[in-house]
């Protein structure tokens, strides 16, 4: 291995005990592997494994972390790679033939210099996007989002239907998305 | 939304991850994601909206890795409030194994996962931890604290899963002043991180929830912990008008960089509650930002006297920092002051090359002073090493001429006169102008005109002698060709027209040489300059002009370590203040004369 210029040459061994990228790699992790923990647990529910999920994540960012852009937003980055790992699982366990399209071609790591529309979002940014919304659209998405609550206890709360909570959550989070720069999905 | 089956199948992959569908729907929708490009990518979207709603998706990406006063509760969850089926290990296992890589490529289902070969997180060990995980919940916890969360309400580290503490603050703040927020009460020790922009940062539920619950004053202090202080003034906006408010603002004014508006504010917020100790913190930053330090010392004296925990011993040592920074500069003055009277007299060495480049101006009247009392040539000569240390600085040889000048004199004639003039420029001879003059006109052939300039300057710091003088002054002034005479002559000349009553000539005059003055070269007659137009706007009654000419004056006499200059400029900088009905600032002002004074 001592060929690979990666920072897992810094990570294995003897190097752990030394300063620099591996204190910052531990430092990362232990900030984010809860947040992964839970966006894992979401994603695989009882049909995958989550902890191999959050682990194979963590391994991504082990390997490729010194190949980051600088000032990367580190948990956006491990969500879209979880995101990739995770529509591989999917692909694998259902034999589907891949769709052939330009964003989902190059799965597990997304490239270092493309970002997302949401990686540098603020939580002002999404509160100002929220208050935008029409009203009956903002009661359901604030419950959901801000107060975790789940789509009966919200529908209990607003006196509709599940499903309509469904589709307003649903609806919330497309007009957020246009909102905020993500431009328009098909509504 | 239509309720087309395609569209309700592309519904399937939110439902799922909001985990809203059972079973056999579940399954419906995995089957569907595996082959919808779409669903796809908003499930990147879904994902996205969680990143961003943990409140970290900025901050993460702009402060790297974790690091000090970072805090940890910024992930959507408290570490230690998951479930106890976490990891017990550190999260990189310390060796590699080609076969724990190649185990982590088989699990990953195909996808590419490492680069072969490459050290790996064990997946083994992964996996046999899952089985203690009786200890997680400690380990967690301490995990936290040692990121430095500190749980200040809302149930305990380990509280249960949906009762997530209310709002939870990192160990240190990043935030120097203080807010009145009740979860902001307790002390944490100010954390200094390298850019000076540590923010804290809240996750967006708490911030919400704050909202909700109408804890205006937490919401304000947690906004502006994280930086949005235009969210955080907007809070002010019609809230009822408590001291508590006003000790608030000064708090952001203090962050935006508004000192004086933060002084006005933790004013009069201490008008009504004279204790309030938010507002005595926030006025003592305010007025050490103002660079009023002795002030700002007595103002973090009130907040000691309140014994709050923590708040007295930060308090404390500010204090005792600002006093202690002050004490060891005029120490430093008192012995600069008093190697440079034993350079005149002769029983010490010449100031030092640091002394000229720590202060420039006092350092070459010095050296002038030395120069005229030097009473051999071996004396005059052990001069030109600081003769041309000052030169250097302007650029220039004058000094090192005025050396070789003095040097080459007859000592014979000059002797007695230069022992005279050193009785007299260290005060040993008061009333020995006059008889030194009258003798260094019966020596014309002396070379000692250097010495008539040194007399008549010591003479003309009163105005009667000086308007006897002045012809003679400017005549041998100008025979020096150095700014550093011609400079004070620009001053003796606004001085003789303000006596002849046209102040407007003064300044006029006084305004021409300060365009011209080379403040790089000559900064302290520069700010002499400005100074003494300070003193003629003041009596004009041009208290804004005033103001900032002594403030120039005030700067410049401070870095160049002038302390009594220093002194006079600040007067003036307080009293331009005063005229300008500046209150709350010309008070404090005078109240840093007063301890300057005293000290």
């Amino acid at each position: 291995m001592g060929h690979l210029r990666n920072p897992g040459e810094r990570v294995g061994g003897a190097a752990l005990a030394g300063e620099g990228p591996a204190q910052r790699l531990d430092a990362l992790m232990l900030e984010h592997r809860e947040f992964l923990r839970g966006l894992a647990r979401k994603l695989c529910r009882g049909n995958f494994d989550a902890e191999d999920l959050v682990q194979d994540v963590l391994l991504k960012t082990v390997a490729h972390y010194d190949r980051l852009p600088e000032g990367v937003n580190h948990a956006a980055w491990m969500a879209r790679v979880m995101r990739n790992l995770f529509v591989d699982r999917v692909r694998a366990r259902s034999s589907a033939p891949t769709p052939v399209d330009v964003e989902t071609v190059p799965l597990s790591l997304p490239p270092p210099e493309e970002r997302a529309w949401w990686e540098e979002l603020s939580a002002g940014q999404i509160q100002d996007a929220v208050a935008k919304l029409p009203p009956e659209l903002r009661a359901a998405f604030e419950r959901f989002a801000f107060q975790r609550q789940s789509y009966k206890e919200i529908s209990q709360a607003l006196g509709v239907p599940v499903a309509t909570v469904g589709t307003r959550v649903l609806r919330a989070r497309r007009r957020l998305r246009a909102l905020l720069g993500g431009g328009e999905h098909d509504e | 939304m239509t309720s087309e089956p395609a569209t309700e199948l592309h519904e399937l992959t939110a439902r799922y991850f909001d985990g809203e569908l059972e079973g056999a729907q579940e399954e419906a929708a995995l089957a569907h994601l595996a082959s919808c490009a779409q669903c796809q990518a908003e499930l990147g979207d879904l994902i996205g909206f969680e990143v961003a709603l943990q409140g970290a998706a900025g901050a993460a990406g702009a402060a790297g890795a974790a690091g000090a006063g970072q805090p940890v509760a910024m992930t959507g969850q408290p570490a230690a409030m998951t479930e106890p089926t976490a990891s017990t290990e550190p999260v990189v296992a310390a060796t590699a194994s080609s076969s724990a890589a190649s185990s982590a490529a088989s699990s990953s289902g195909g996808a590419d996962v490492a680069p072969r070969g490459a050290p790996v997180l064990s997946l083994a060990a992964a996996r046999a931890r899952r089985r203690r995980g009786q200890t997680v919940l400690l380990v967690m916890a301490m995990a936290a604290a040692a990121a430095g969360v500190l749980w200040l309400f809302g149930g305990s580290p380990a509280g249960r899963r949906g009762e997530e503490p209310m709002l939870s603050l990192a160990a240190t703040r990043g935030v120097e002043a203080r807010f009145s927020a009740e979860p902001f009460a307790a002390h944490r020790p100010y954390s200094v991180v390298r850019g000076g922009s540590a923010r804290e940062v809240f996750p967006l539920a708490t911030l919400a929830a704050l909202e909700r619950e109408g804890q205006r004053d937490a919401l304000l202090a947690a906004q502006a912990s994280t930086g949005e202080l235009a969210r955080a003034r907007a809070l002010l906006q019609g809230a009822p008008d408590r001291p508590a408010r006003e000790a608030d603002l000064a708090a952001l004014e203090l962050l935006a960089g508004q000192p004086l508006a933060a002084l006005e504010a933790a004013d009069r917020a201490l008008t009504k509650e004279p204790r309030l100790a938010q507002a005595l913190w926030n006025r003592a930053l305010a007025l050490r930002e103002l660079e009023l330090p002795l002030t700002a010392a007595a103002a973090l004296d009130a907040v000691v006297a309140l014994a709050e925990p923590g708040w007295t011993q930060e308090a404390k040592q500010k204090a005792d920092g600002l006093r202690a920074q002050l004490a060891e500069r005029a120490s430093r003055s008192q012995a600069f002051t008093q190697a440079g009277r034993a350079m005149i007299e002769g029983t010490g060495p010449p100031l030092t090359a640091e002394d000229a480049a720590a202060r420039p101006g006092l350092t070459r009247q010095s050296f002038h002073e030395a120069l005229r009392s030097a009473a051999s040539r071996r004396e005059a000569l052990a001069l030109a090493p600081l003769a041309e240390a000052l030169d250097g600085a302007v650029e220039s040889e004058l000094a090192r001429r005025e050396v070789e000048r003095v040097a080459s004199a007859d000592f014979t004639v000059r002797a007695p006169l230069a022992l005279a003039y050193r009785e007299l420029v260290l005060g040993r001879a008061p009333q020995g102008g006059p008889d030194l003059l009258a003798r260094l006109a019966r020596a014309p052939g002396a070379g000692a005109e250097d010495l008539k300039l040194g007399v008549i300057l010591l003479a003309s710091q009163t105005p009667e002698r000086a308007a006897e003088h002045a012809a003679e002054l400017r005549r041998l002034v100008e025979a020096t060709r150095d700014p550093w005479f011609l400079l004070s002559l620009a001053q003796e000349h606004a001085l003789a027209q303000q006596r002849a009553g046209a102040a407007d000539l003064a300044e006029a005059a006084l305004r021409a040489s300060l365009a011209s003055c080379d403040e790089r070269r000559w900064a302290h007659r520069c700010a002499q300059l400005a100074l003494h137009l300070a003193a003629l706007t003041m009596d004009q009654g041009k208290y804004a002009e005033a103001e900032q000419q002594a403030g120039a004056a005030l700067r410049s006499f401070r870095a160049a370590g002038a302390d009594e200059l220093e002194d006079a400029a600040l007067t003036r900088l307080a009293e331009a203040r005063r005229g300008q009905g500046r209150g709350a600032l010309a008070a404090a002002t005078f109240e840093e004369v007063r301890a300057r004074l005293g000290r």
